[in-house]
């Protein structure tokens, strides 16, 4: 019962870095329907933002501040000079996309230089969970998750952008006739969507080593959780996150890492074939 | 001048090219040191890898972006099938399984995705997982693999009839690929233009349309991926003797990329784009790795986005060309 | 900065020693690639390096031991490779790890020992020599789990870290990887009930965390720069007046040094640049190094070496390479590996 406990908190806690990367793409491939192979690297991006502010003012916090604000701009840049031109071409988006993603690597690493960074957590110190000491940070982050997650439903379903975002989901054109400013929302969208990573490769920093490859394992990981869940309902998205996070961590206690991850792509493929709606439609 | 001769006789032109390009390609053995031909070889290996996308990319208009997993499950099993012959003889046993594997395995994902209508970027991220899947399996199961150090392949000798061809000379390696690209080359146009590929292409281009013509286009898809496996497959065990060793580099998402890369830039729906990608750029890649590897990736990424942005179809994927193919 | 002193004091026999360079990327393939070009195209007398042990495997086995090149090898890795042609002045596991056990068992009280390493080759094998030595010594390991590499979250591990309550946790992950570890590690409290200690705790990975989490681990090495020998110190100060006073140099950059080295000693002991004779000399070669006195042992070809178990200070003494306090010295641990035809799995 202890273990399973634990075991819970383990996998929310990986879902809950899943959920506020995934939320990110979600904004993007599900309302915009742009397949951003890029959403690692600002993921990258947002992490080196905060390795750039902790230099220059050591305050990891203000790093994190920074962030999504820094990368939310650069979201907006990329899609007005790039993804404008390219909506209704899947495959166009998807090699520019990845053409971005290599400029940023490889630009990133000279820069750099190749060095790993880090920085340090912003609140260290453990909780005690069950007779063990678990890292308080990764419960904020997990509860940022869920903030993040409540947030969006908000801004979706409470706000007048919300409505004005829903209605170019559902049909562009129609949305177009109807006085929405749809080059606007879009442009705002991606933005968002960038922000979001960026807000998500920041509080990441401090829990794993700063490199510009770091963004490559969440990429495919993150479109998984985002096609699971389904593109129509941020929900669905928390589900999504939850299946691949927690199922990757309960199944790596069972058996290993590795066969972990394994089963869970494998998972997630099968689950695509049969249900390439998402899961709850 | 070019222009108005190729309007005249285009195919004519094409087809002096392409003779004056595989000529020099054959001269070069005499000229470049042995370093280079082996880069060259290896070049022409990939070349025919990224004929075997542009089959499914170009030609059918399905994007996959996890090729890589047919060219390394032909390599490994061809490694696989050489080492447990006694005393590392290539058989055709080998050869053959390198086609047939990948190519089974195509017909498997065709059949597992085109059948319930996934396509376009469902496919593309189902491709991008199973190239992760691989990448990671060939890593973690070393008693199979190799793991991360990889299969050996050196010293092969293989048996024809008259002879044996050394696999481990690199110039005899580098004529066996020059062979087999110009002749997958001509192959591959040639299934381009018989009706299985022109229906291909007509799907291609407007799926809707050539179900509506009676078209059971997953089928033909599910064939073309087969197909496509396979000679990605035959790439892969042409690769495997001349790198000397395979490791999971060959089924990952990084050579899954790149071969998207050399046809996007060479390019696409000509079959010989990817080509001229692969010879160009995995020569130049060859040769400024190191430090300058990155400012090189950086370019490559650069160029990527403006033909992506500005000249979609590549280098070489003018309508001319590709009326010559028979993909328009 | 070895050449330089080489041929300074008049070359090998005569001749000078030109340094070629060439950039493999940690790729095997592109390490094959040039080491044939090295050989084939620009006739090298021997080569050195290789980082990884994929590149070193693949470059042995396809590139210098069928063209019978001189390859001598650097850097510590998992053993294996016998070729009359391929030398090693890098430690074997053996040679880090069986002195190691035992002297943690005894002088931190460790009895348990929990495993964890990236899931390739070279954590299997040091692993394998762990356990041995752990077995021997009546020690016992609870628990062994590998994780892919890339990884970015080992919480799993560290949970079941957390619940075996082991005495030492030995953490063998590669690269970057283990930096994120030993985040993770000290993120969840575990510094504070177990002991961090392994062959993999170089000075670069203890640059990169933040400096009073790692107080008290412990390490492996056969080269720290805080040996305390005129030889070590002399190297130490010279190279860093010619790179920077913040310049790190850990074992593996050390030990190239120490393969240009054994090749000038060769040569001179064979008195010609004859490849077999060379071969023959630096079978026979000793002389001095920053790490110690370097022979080869005739079986393995593998240089006998110091072991030096160093602890990490607590921070306040200065840059990071010099927080590694030498606790102990195995001097001339004989090196044994079990020859292999194909890398290990």
């Amino acid at each position: 019962m202890q273990q399973a406990l634990i075991q819970a908190l383990n996998g929310l806690s990986l879902a809950g870095i899943l959920i506020l990367v995934a939320l990110g793409l979600w904004f993007i491939f599900g309302v915009l329907g742009v397949i951003n192979l890029a959403h690692g690297e600002l993921f990258m991006l947002g992490a080196y933002s905060v390795v750039v502010v902790y230099g220059l003012t050591g305050s990891v916090w203000l790093g994190m501040l920074v962030a999504p604000i820094v990368i939310g701009a650069l979201g907006i840049v990329i899609e007005v000079s790039v993804i404008k031109r390219l909506y209704e071409r899947p495959f166009e988006t998807l090699l520019a996309t990845w053409a971005l993603s290599i400029i940023a690597r490889e630009g990133v690493t000279l820069v750099t230089g190749g060095s790993f960074q880090g920085v340090p957590a912003p609140i260290s110190g453990t909780i005690d969970l069950a007779g063990a000491g678990y890292p308080l940070y990764r419960v904020v982050l997990l509860g940022f998750g869920v903030a993040a997650l409540v947030a969006a439903g908000g801004l979706l379903y409470r706000t007048r952008f919300g409505v004005r975002a829903r209605a170019v989901i559902a049909d562009r054109e129609i949305a177009g006739t109807l006085g929405i400013n749809v080059q606007l929302t879009d442009s705002v969208i991606f933005g968002l969507g960038a922000a979001l990573a960026g807000l998500a490769g920041a509080l990441i920093s401090p829990l794993v080593t700063i490199a510009p490859s770091m963004g490559l394992p969440f990429v495919a990981l993150s479109f998984l959780v985002v096609i699971l869940g389904g593109l129509k309902s941020v929900w669905g998205l928390a589900l999504g996150a939850a299946i691949m996070g927690g199922g990757q961590a309960l199944l790596g206690f069972f058996t290993s890492p590795v066969i972990a991850q394994i089963l869970v792509f494998a998972i997630a493929v099968v689950a695509l074939r049969f249900r390439p709606r998402g899961l709850l439609a | 001048m070019i222009m108005t001769l190729a309007g005249r006789h285009p195919a004519r032109l094409g087809l002096g090219l392409l003779g004056v390009g595989i000529l020099v390609l054959a001269l070069v053995p005499t000229f470049a040191s042995s370093y280079y031909t082996s880069v060259l070889g290896e070049a022409l290996a990939f070349s025919i890898f990224a004929i075997s996308l542009d089959l499914m990319w170009g030609i059918s208009g399905v994007l996959s972006f996890g090729h890589a997993a047919f060219f390394g499950i032909g390599a490994y099993a061809f490694g696989l099938l050489t080492q447990d012959l006694s005393g590392g003889s290539a058989t055709y046993i080998a050869v053959i399984a390198a086609l047939v594997i990948p190519g089974l395995f195509g017909a498997g994902l065709g059949y597992f995705t085109f059948f319930s209508g996934v396509s376009g970027p469902y496919f593309a991220i189902i491709t991008l997982t199973v190239a992760l899947i691989l990448g990671q399996a060939a890593t973690s199961f070393p008693h199979f693999t190799g793991g991360l150090n990889g299969l050996y392949t050196t010293g092969l000798v293989f048996q024809v009839p008259g002879g044996e061809i050394d696999l481990s000379d690199v110039v005899t390696l580098y004529y066996v690929a020059l062979v087999l690209t110009v002749l997958i080359l001509f192959g591959a146009i040639g299934l381009v233009r018989t009706p299985f590929g022109q229906a291909l292409v007509a799907a291609g281009e407007s799926e809707t349309r050539a179900a509506s013509l009676g078209y059971n286009t997953a089928l033909l898809k599910t064939a073309m991926l087969a197909v496509s496996g396979a000679i990605a497959g035959l790439a892969g065990a042409l690769y495997a003797p001349m790198a000397s060793f395979i490791n999971p580099d060959v089924v990952g998402l990084t050579l899954s990329t790149n071969v998207i890369i050399w046809v996007a830039l060479g390019g696409r729906g000509v079959l010989v784009g990817g080509v001229v990608g692969a010879l160009i750029i995995a020569f130049l890649s060859s040769y400024l790795s190191g430090s300058v590897g990155h400012a090189w990736l950086l370019t490559l990424g650069v160029l990527l986005l403006l033909v992506v942005l500005f000249r979609p179809s590549g280098l070489l994927g003018t309508r001319a060309i590709r009326r010559i193919v028979g993909s328009a | 900065m070895a050449v330089d002193d080489v041929n300074g004091h008049g070359g090998v026999i005569g001749s000078q020693i030109q340094l070629l360079f060439e950039d493999t990327a940690s790729d095997p393939n592109t390490a094959v690639q040039k080491a044939k070009k090295l050989i084939n195209d620009d006739k090298v007398d021997l080569i050195i390096g290789t980082l990884s042990s994929a590149e070193r495997w693949a470059v042995a086995l396809s590139a210098t031991n069928p063209a019978k090149a001189i390859f001598i090898n650097p850097t510590y890795y998992e053993g294996g490779i016998c070729n009359r042609y391929f030398f090693n002045v890098g430690a074997v596991p053996n040679q880090q790890i069986e002195p190691f056990i035992p002297w943690l068992m005894e002088n931190k009280k460790a009895k348990t020992f929990f495993l964890g390493g990236s899931d390739y080759a070279w954590p299997h094998g040091s692993f394998a020599a762990v356990k041995s030595a752990v077995a021997k010594a009546s020690g016992q390991i609870v628990g062994e789990e590998y994780s892919p590499l890339g990884s970015t979250d080992f919480s799993g591990t560290l949970r079941k870290m957390q619940a075996a309550k082991a005495d030492v946790v030995y953490p063998l992950y590669a690269g970057g990887d283990g930096i994120t570890f030993l985040k993770q590690f000290v993120s969840f409290g575990l510094h504070k009930t177990s002991l961090a200690a392994s062959t993999a705790l170089s000075e670069l990975i203890i640059g990169a965390l933040p400096v009073q989490d790692s107080t008290g681990w412990v390490a492996s090495f056969e080269y720290f720069m805080t040996i305390d020998t005129p030889e070590n110190k002399d190297f130490v100060q010279r190279y860093q007046a010619k790179f920077g006073s913040d310049a790190i140099m850990d074992s593996i950059g050390e030990g190239m040094r120490t393969c240009v080295d054994l090749y000038a000693n060769g040569v001179q002991k064979a008195g010609s640049l004859d490849k077999e004779k060379v071969v023959d000399g630096m079978r026979a070669a000793q002389f001095p190094d920053p790490k110690g006195t370097i022979h080869i042992d005739g079986t393995s070809q593998c240089a006998y070496l110091n072991d030096y178990i160093a602890v990490v200070a607590p921070p306040g003494t200065g840059p990071a390479w010099q927080r590694f306090q030498i606790a102990k010295t195995f001097t001339d641990v004989k090196p044994v590996q079990t020859c292999l035809d194909r890398p290990p799995g």
